[in-house]
């Protein structure tokens, strides 16, 4: 009897991944659909608007670059001289020394000739204390701000209450912004009044080549790990944060890249510290604020902003990434898991959070387990050729389809990869990332969760190379 | 689907998951045989634009130049390539002006016709298009086709008709654009007044009729008040004095504040100094800035009190305005003391 128990149970567990998959599977789908079009209207529309011109006008409000730095010595001269390059009317950059142990603050005062200086806040939220306000003599727009280590949520607290333009854009210290980025990423902004906050799409640097903090060749990198992560990321913006901002229901702009309306972050209490999602918890948050309050209000996606980001070379640093990614998504959906299936939130509460709670949250687990049974059963011999079918259709062809169209959505709208091999390449991946890569990010999700349930801290350091900066051999 | 129930049940669900297998591999097959087309037409494009743009661009600069005359470009322009070519010289029309842009004006001509036909019948980018490429090369000939696109059903078709009808050189339309103000209900304020400025001085008494216009939407007044802004119409001043007494709405006050601030004289002041003490943060904050701008050292007393303002912003623009009226004294006494605002007091004087 229990063992009929036991097959009963495994039997209605295959059946549950099976049916998690054709859902998750679905649900990409359905967004891919909505981001073709999205991006299709895009390219039209910049062509008939010429975003020069419209920033040209005078209209374009300032925006301060909040860039919060921790242990960045490596990149962050680098990417300051870049972040100066950039095309915009009226910009200010603050980079925030968030207590680093190496010699960032020593780079960037050598680099930029920074002075002591005095800087009066324009908000009060509650962050570790600041240590010093310099100044550079020579660039007029260049602050920073050392302060007592925090983590970077406390260190963009430090920046929201140093920025004195209405706009500010959160920003890594070592992503490297496009010239115009900031531009494309501050149209939402001229065109609905009611934009709180838009998010930018963020691009693997790793294999591209760096020459005067700018972009001077795009490629694929040369390792394989950072292979995979490239159509991570395009499959992640291109299709999803696309295709959810097409249905009015985004829920993440990364913290690489995104622009806000200071007075209604301010206002919803800045960023949250006790947390390593602090990107995700603070656009949650905003779309519960403004619903509560009955403030109109929009947060949208641009796919053309580029910001590039060094990713993980090594699977360890890679797996505690993912790991502290997961664990922040569980944070920020548990906080405000009020919202879950809650009618007054509209789309978010209907749609979006469901999604996010159910799939993206639960879904490792159940993917995880599925994987272990879908083992048990082959090695016990009760797989019957429909179910080996089955889980070969939802766990792996459905996988494969999906990669590639996120390839075609890139080739449709953007084409930063002008090399056909490496076009090609991302063919081969679309495949090859179904055995091995995607189940190992898969653990490392899971791990995240049960680092979460276990209260487990911590960010995880990310190892930086810094940009390449001669033509790659 | 007879043929189907011959099967057994189990059979029938392999069918339907091979089925379903062999649909999503063609699905993949589509998408990356899609990519790769799409890849080779776009490389083949481009090569084709380069290989006209290299044949058209000697001929052009001469015609330019005055050198040759616009038939030699003409010939060149195959059937197929008008709207090629149109596109090709809007870049060019982005970047030139005067006599210039007038002989893109007529390089243009022959083929305007298909872009005036895109207007009426594309699709809503299309139309966006074809109404920016219209008002940019020929709005003399085609100035009826782009006011009627104010009405297009698509705000952005409307927006780009304004943005073209809009300009120093055709201030006839500014009427025309006033009266659809209201339905850019979606940009901000100060796109739409940049936008009406670029009209230049023409726009101002228009712009001043709907001022105290209280049948005007008051985000179209708040438009209007920071276009004057823009455009310095020191006659819109005694307007603006006005509004300060008679209306209530934030927007509205802090536009007519601003309007004051660039062309208010001393007589405006007072309705100015009432406001300092408005409960709205905003208001307060725009009356202590424009207070330093029209104020006397006689103020001092008022912007010292408000540097200890509940609101940061109206602390800043205290520490501001003080040091316009000639109030360093007071601020130098504040960086010095334990006053809450001292660092800033430290940083605008160090601004100085």
């Amino acid at each position: 009897m229990p063992v009929d128990v036991g097959w009963l149970f495994l039997d209605f567990f295959n059946l549950l991944v099976l049916a998690y998959f054709v859902v998750l599977n679905t649900f990409y789908l359905v967004t891919s659909v909505f981001a073709f079009n999205a991006l299709r209207k895009y390219a039209r529309q910049l062509r008939s608007v010429d975003v020069e011109s419209l920033m040209a006008s005078g209209a374009a409000p300032p925006i301060t670059l909040l860039a919060p730095a921790y242990n960045e010595e490596a990149t962050c001269v680098q990417a300051v001289r870049s972040l100066l390059t950039l095309k915009y009317p009226e910009y200010e950059i603050l980079v925030i020394n968030d207590g680093s142990r190496d010699r960032t603050l020593d780079r960037l005062t050598e680099a930029f000739d920074l002075a002591a200086a005095a800087r009066a806040p324009s908000a009060e939220l509650r962050t570790a204390p600041v240590r010093g306000i310099y100044h550079s003599r020579q660039h007029p727009n260049l602050w920073v701000i050392d302060k007592e280590n925090g983590g970077k949520a406390d260190a963009l607290n430090v920046g929201l209450t140093f920025c004195q333009t209405p706009l500010f854009c959160a920003m890594d210290a070592d992503s490297l912004l496009e010239r115009e980025a900031l531009m494309r990423v501050a149209r939402p902004f001229l065109e609905e009044g009611n934009t709180i906050a838009a998010g930018g799409i963020i691009r693997i640097v790793n294999g591209c080549t760096v020459e005067r903090g700018t972009l001077s060749d795009v490629q694929l990198p040369r390792k394989l790990l950072p292979q995979f992560q490239v159509l991570e990321y395009l499959r992640a913006f291109l299709s999803g944060r696309m295709g959810w901002a097409a249905l009015d229901a985004t829920l993440i702009i990364s913290g690489a890249f995104g622009l806000f309306r200071r007075s209604i972050v301010v206002e919803a209490g800045g960023y949250t510290t006790d947390t390593v999602g602090e990107d995700m918890e603070l656009v949650v948050r905003l779309h519960r604020y403004c619903r509560e309050k009955h403030i109109a209000y929009r947060i949208t996606f641009v796919p053309d902003p580029v910001a590039w980001t060094e990713c993980p070379e090594s699977l360890r640093v890679l797996g505690r990434q993912r790991d502290r990614w997961q664990r922040g998504l569980i944070d920020s959906l548990w906080r405000h898991r009020r919202i879950l299936l809650n009618p007054s939130y509209g789309r978010i509460g209907l749609l979006a959070y469901p999604y996010f709670f159910f799939l993206e949250m639960l879904g490792p687990l159940i993917e995880a387990a599925g994987y272990v049974c879908f083992v048990i059963t082959v090695t016990l011999g009760r797989a019957s050729e429909s179910y080996m079918l089955a889980f070969l259709m939802v766990a792996l062809a459905f996988g494969v389809a999906l990669s590639l169209s996120a390839v075609a959505l890139e080739e449709l709208s953007l084409q930063r990869y002008p090399r056909f091999r490496d076009l090609l390449h991302l063919f081969f991946l679309a495949i090859l990332e179904n055995f091995g890569y995607r189940q190992l990010c898969n653990f490392w999700r899971v791990r995240g969760t049960f680092s979460m349930i276990l209260r487990r801290r911590g960010w995880g350091s990310m190892e930086r190379k810094g940009f390449q900066t001669g033509k790659s051999s | 689907m007879s043929w189907v129930t011959r099967f057994p049940m189990h059979e029938r669900v392999m069918l339907l998951l091979v089925l379903g297998i062999a649909l999503l591999l063609a699905f993949s097959a589509f998408f990356a045989v899609s990519t790769v087309v799409l890849r080779i037409r776009n490389d083949l494009k481009r090569k084709r634009w380069a290989k006209r743009e290299a044949r058209w661009q000697p001929i052009l600069l001469d015609v330019l130049a005055g050198e040759r005359e616009p038939d030699a470009l003409w010939a060149c322009v195959g059937a197929g390539d008008h709207l090629y070519f149109i596109d090709y010289l809007m870049r060019y029309a982005r970047r030139l002006r005067g006599e210039e842009r007038m002989v893109l004006s007529r390089l243009a001509g022959p083929y305007l016709k298909d872009v005036a036909k895109r207007l009426r019948r594309g699709d809503v980018e299309q139309r966006a298009r074809a109404a920016e490429t219209l008002g940019t090369l020929d709005l003399q000939t085609y100035a009826a086709e782009v006011v009627g696109a104010l009405k297009d059903p698509s705000p952005l078709v409307a927006m780009v008709a304004a943005r073209a009808l809009a300009r120093r050189e055709h201030p006839q339309f500014v009427v025309a654009v006033l009266d659809q103000l209201h339905r850019f209900d979606n940009w901000s304020t100060s796109f739409l007044a940049s936008m009406l400025a670029a009209v230049g001085p023409d726009a101002s008494p228009h712009l001043r009729g709907m001022l105290p216009d209280r049948g005007v939407p008051v985000r179209v007044r708040v438009v209007a008040a920071e276009t004057l802004a823009r455009l310095h119409d020191v006659g819109a001043a005694d307007g603006a004095a006005r509004l300060l007494a008679e209306e209530g709405d934030r927007d509205l006050l802090a536009a007519a504040l601003r309007l004051l601030g660039q062309v208010g004289r001393p007589v405006h002041v007072p309705p100015v100094r009432v406001l300092c003490a408005s409960p709205d943060f905003v208001v307060r904050s725009c009356a202590v800035e424009i207070l330093g701008q029209l104020g006397t050292p006689e103020d001092a007393s008022l912007l010292g009190a408000a540097m200890d303002d509940p609101s940061l912003w109206v602390a800043r623009h205290a520490a501001r305005a003080l040091q316009k009226i000639g109030g360093d004294g007071a601020l130098e006494a504040l960086a010095a003391s334990n006053h809450p605002r001292a660092a800033l007091a430290r940083e605008v004087l160090a601004q100085d």
